[in-house]
């Protein structure tokens, strides 16, 4: 009875970050391109069955449902040594071939239609397992396959499995390099409303700031996709290690992210890694100790979102929440004297309307992967800056919006038939809100935020005034 | 008669003149309590500290045979006895005492090879610390999950049979399908004595049998702590289990889409309340994680990794019993379960009391909204877009609604108050009681607790403000 993870890769990007993501788990858990687990793996005392399922060979297969609307990467997958590793039944590719245009509304369209195909993947996929815990999406938010069919399936999951948890690795476009798709405002628009709305949690994954990692960490002159994509491999299997080797706490996914959002509408969630190191590449190898860890967890040039905050700004920006995920062998002790160091150093600025505190959870590491260091960490944060990120696409927005650049080619879908754009509106609505949500945060006014004098307003009755005393809020 | 009594750990005092005697005993402690020195017998030439070796010594050699059933004993190397074969005269306090070492460093280290290789203490240690002291979380999930409804039964309806199935299907769930069988077969369940008020969860609980001559490591006395350290675990996971399904019914892709169609003035009381309820879910799941990391960082792996180290360089099982009292100490003192933690200590469970009260309110009010929402959902799906402006048929219907709502709300915010306000007096409570306690390791949770020092500025404004009102 694990607590089993469908993992829904959409798309050109959510189908390459998927095919890295299960590499990296198969080398972990020492399960060959086949699906076979090696002879070495038999003694892990890791936990497969989150992610895998056995065929009735003994075949392990991940629990994975892999969707495009053009066909090109899904059969690089199939023609490569991996092609066995997945259920074939488990991979969707349009009868037409013809993508989605990089038109939001166009794959939104093409995913309404086929809802019934694949709804009845992820049914029987779910019926498989034996207390689903909930689905991870895999997309980009700019391109159309991913955002616009990302978008569609969002909905339909938070419709017909609302008790699941539903959580995505979302790609944010690279804003350095001039995009070949100029609607990319719009299709990151449209995504975030249902990453806003209908997802429980969004890992946040900005190829800006991949790239600038690359580029400046792991001095690559030029990054691939592919080495970015391996950064996001490493990001997603460190996040889920507390759920595949079993400790004392965080063994599932609600455990894992409850934590990290109590506010239920600021659920994004950026990450750091360190130390980083791509394929093939002999990094020099630092020392790393836990406090060094999680002191460089905590330097914005390590965080894998880009921070487009200004200075004035980004001193109010505060942490919501934190957790490290701390792998390797570590001295339980050396914990409470980094977290108590980087107290003194005063490297943190935490949200002051409630408690908070860096949370740790120590994790084993896969026998089975060689690195050269001895301690590695994640972080998984909800931190206020991330509004400059969104700020941005609302900007971005605006531009091309106010120029009515571009928009016949959504008219041609029924959502935005008859000249009616309102759900552009309403998306920019629920953005700027979600805005201004994370800026409220800042403030230890937090608790009354939006809630404009609702005695006055409903009962006629005065209200009374007092920073943070609660009574000002009985209604 | 010493010789006999070190080298084959015979006591053949028919007259009574041994300076040890013996008396009987069940077997769990006849390593503890079998053989005593008597001092009033000790003849001057043995010092105290040889006689407590010599008594060591036979006593080994004694539970070996008796306890595990051990024949090898004789066979190790007889270094010492060959060397001098003859019988030991009066007075030779020199031969007698080289061959008292040399027999006893023999036999100790036999008898804690035995210990540790043929009855595996090591790995029982381990096996309790994994399910008694909750290790091994994906179980323990598991078990809290099936377990749950059958004890919230009251105690004196609930079978132990079927608990004990459950149990087993909570480890066939889990990892801990992989380990020993030897092991999994000494887990149980046990049910406490229970009074006639008592629900499932009061009496709860996990066992595990240790066995001969385990069991001289692992007394009831000694089990009796585990078991209170267990029933303290499992309540605090239980609470953090409370939480977490709290979590599941405010999660994101719920609360937020149910708000959006509805009317501006039942939404913004809505709001309110909900964000009230998410601070406080906040407040206190900061205080049940933190209690838990400190749990885990602080007592449960510190204090085994001191274990193990110690349990390295145990030379005898003396040593070895003494490195297991001290681990379990000082997790009973540093989980506050110590006697002098008992005040606060209640505390903690009254604090967890309202937590479990919290989340049956929460769920109330959650359920209310989705209740509404799906009444919302129901008309709103039968306009289509372009008629919205017909909406204006519903507000009469609305306002009836709303106050109902209104009402509704008025009241769980009310109890919501009450929640908050009895939490945070409970919580200063808590924290008060921290500094005086005599563990210093206690000072690790409340860094914990006030990471941001966010109850230490709290404390700062409460006092400001009473200052304030007094001038």
């Amino acid at each position: 009875m694990p607590r089993e993870i469908i993992t829904l890769q959409v798309g050109q990007c959510g189908n390459q970050i998927g095919m890295e993501f299960w590499k990296q788990l198969c080398l972990e858990h020492g399960i060959s391109k086949d699906g076979i687990l090696e002879d070495f793996a038999t003694q892990g005392g890791d936990r497969k069955d989150v992610f895998f399922y056995q065929a009735d060979d003994e075949h392990y297969i991940p629990r994975a449902l892999l969707m495009d609307l053009e066909p090109r990467v899904i059969n690089g997958i199939q023609n490569s040594e991996y092609r066995n590793l997945y259920n074939h039944e488990n991979i969707y590719v349009s009868d037409h071939g013809g993508g989605a245009g990089n038109n939001w509304a166009s794959g939104y369209h093409q995913g309404e239609q086929v809802e019934e195909d694949i709804m009845d993947m992820v049914d029987r996929e779910a019926d498989g397992s034996d207390s689903l815990e909930g689905f991870v999406l895999c997309h980009s938010i700019a391109g159309g396959t991913g955002s616009g069919m990302g978008s569609y399936l969002l909905e339909t999951l938070n419709d017909r499995y609302s008790k699941k948890l539903v959580q995505t690795y979302s790609v944010f476009p690279n804003q350095m390099e001039t995009s070949d798709v100029v609607v990319q405002p719009y299709n990151s628009l449209l995504t975030l409303k249902r990453l806003t709305l209908n997802a429980d949690c969004v890992v946040v994954l900005d190829n800006t700031a991949l790239n600038r990692i690359a580029v400046e960490r792991l001095h690559l002159s030029n990054p691939t996709f592919a080495q970015t994509n391996s950064l996001v491999s490493t990001v997603m299997s460190a996040s889920t290690t507390t759920l595949r080797y079993p400790g004392y706490m965080n063994n599932d996914l609600v455990g894992l992210l409850a934590s990290l959002i109590p506010t239920p509408r600021c659920h994004f969630l950026m990450t750091g890694y360190t130390p980083l190191t791509v394929e093939r590449q002999a990094n020099a190898i630092r020392k790393t100790t836990v406090l060094d860890v999680m002191r460089r967890l905590l330097q914005t040039k390590n965080i894998m979102v880009s921070s487009y905050a200004r200075t004035k700004e980004a001193s109010q920006a505060k942490y919501i929440s934190i957790l490290n995920i701390i792998q390797g062998e570590v001295d339980p002790t050396q914990v409470h004297k980094s977290l108590q160091r980087i107290r003194e150093r005063k490297l943190v600025n935490f949200i002051e309307w409630g408690p908070a505190s860096i949370q740790v959870a120590l994790s084993r590491k896969s026998p089975y992967v060689q690195t050269a260091h001895r301690v590695s960490g994640l972080m998984l944060a909800s931190h206020t800056s991330i509004r400059h990120l969104f700020g941005k696409c609302l900007s971005q927005y605006e531009k091309l919006r106010k120029k009515q650049a571009f928009l016949d080619n959504y008219r041609k879908f029924p959502m935005f038939a008859d000249n009616d754009l309102s759900e552009f509106d309403e998306s920019r609505e629920i953005i700027e809100s979600l805005v201004d949500e994370y800026k409220a945060c800042e403030s230890p006014d937090y608790i009354k935020w939006g809630i404009e004098d609702p005695d006055q307003t409903l009962t006629g009755e005065g209200n009374t005034s007092g920073a943070t005393d609660p009574k000002t809020l009985v209604v | 008669m010493v010789r006999t009594w070190v080298l084959e750990g015979e006591l053949n005092d028919i007259y009574g003149e041994f300076f040890i005697v013996s008396q009987t005993v069940k077997a769990e402690s006849l390593w503890r309590d079998r053989y005593q020195v008597n001092a009033s017998m000790l003849p001057g030439f043995i010092s105290e500290h040889l006689a407590q070796r010599i008594l060591r010594t036979g006593k080994s050699i004694n539970f070996l045979r008796v306890c595990c059933e051990d024949q090898d004993w004789a066979g190790a190397p007889l270094v010492g006895a060959t060397t001098r074969r003859g019988e030991l005269g009066y007075g030779e306090t020199e031969a007698l005492e080289a061959l008292v070492i040399e027999a006893a460093k023999r036999i100790d280290k036999h008898l804690i090879d035995v210990m540790c290789k043929k009855f595996k203490f090591k790995e029982h240690c381990l096996a309790i610390k994994r399910y008694l002291l909750l290790g091994q979380g994906d179980f323990i999930q598991y078990l809290m999950d099936i377990v749950g409804p059958e004890l919230s039964e009251p105690a004196n309806t609930i079978s132990s049979f079927k608990l004990a199935g459950l149990l087993e299907s909570a480890i066939r769930a889990s990892n801990a399908q992989y380990d020993d069988p030897d092991i999994l077969d000494r887990l149980r369940v046990k049910m406490m004595p229970h009074g006639s008020g008592d629900r499932g969860w009061d009496v709860f609980s996990l066992e595990y049998n240790t066995r001969v001559p385990l069991d001289t490591v692992f007394t009831e006395f000694v089990m009796a702590k585990y078991l209170r350290i267990f029933n303290f675990l499992w309540k605090l996971r239980r609470v953090e289990h409370a939480l977490i399904g709290a979590w599941k019914v405010m999660k994101p892709n719920c609360a937020i889409s149910q708000l959006l169609s509805m009317d501006a003035g039942v939404k913004v009381r809505f709001v309110a309340i909900l964000r009230r309820c998410q601070v406080l879910w906040d407040e206190m799941n900061h205080f049940v994680t933190n209690l838990q990391y400190y749990i885990m960082f602080e007592v449960l792996e510190v204090s085994w990794s001191c274990f193990l180290e110690e349990m390295e360089e145990a030379q005898d099982l003396d040593d070895l019993l003494a490195a297991h009292e001290k681990y379990l100490n000082s997790i009973v003192e540093k989980s506050l379960l110590g006697e002098r933690s008992q005040h606060i200590c209640k505390t903690l469970f009254v604090l967890f009391e309202l937590i479990l009260r919290f989340r049956s309110h929460a769920d109330r009010l959650y359920e209310r909204l989705h209740d509404l929402q799906a009444r919302e959902g129901s008309k709103s799906r039968s306009r289509s877009k372009n008629e919205r402006q017909r909406a204006g048929a519903w507000v009469g219907g609305r306002k009836a609604m709303s106050q109902v709502t209104g009402e509704f709300i008025r009241k769980m915010g009310e109890e919501m108050d009450g929640i908050a306000d009895e939490y945070s007096l409970l919580l200063d409570g808590f924290i008060a009681q921290l500094p005086v306690q005599q563990h210093v390791d206690l000072k690790f949770l409340f860094f914990r607790l006030d990471f941001t020092e966010f109850y230490t500025r709290q404390q700062a404004n409460a006092s400001l403000k009473s200052l304030q009102a007094r001038s």
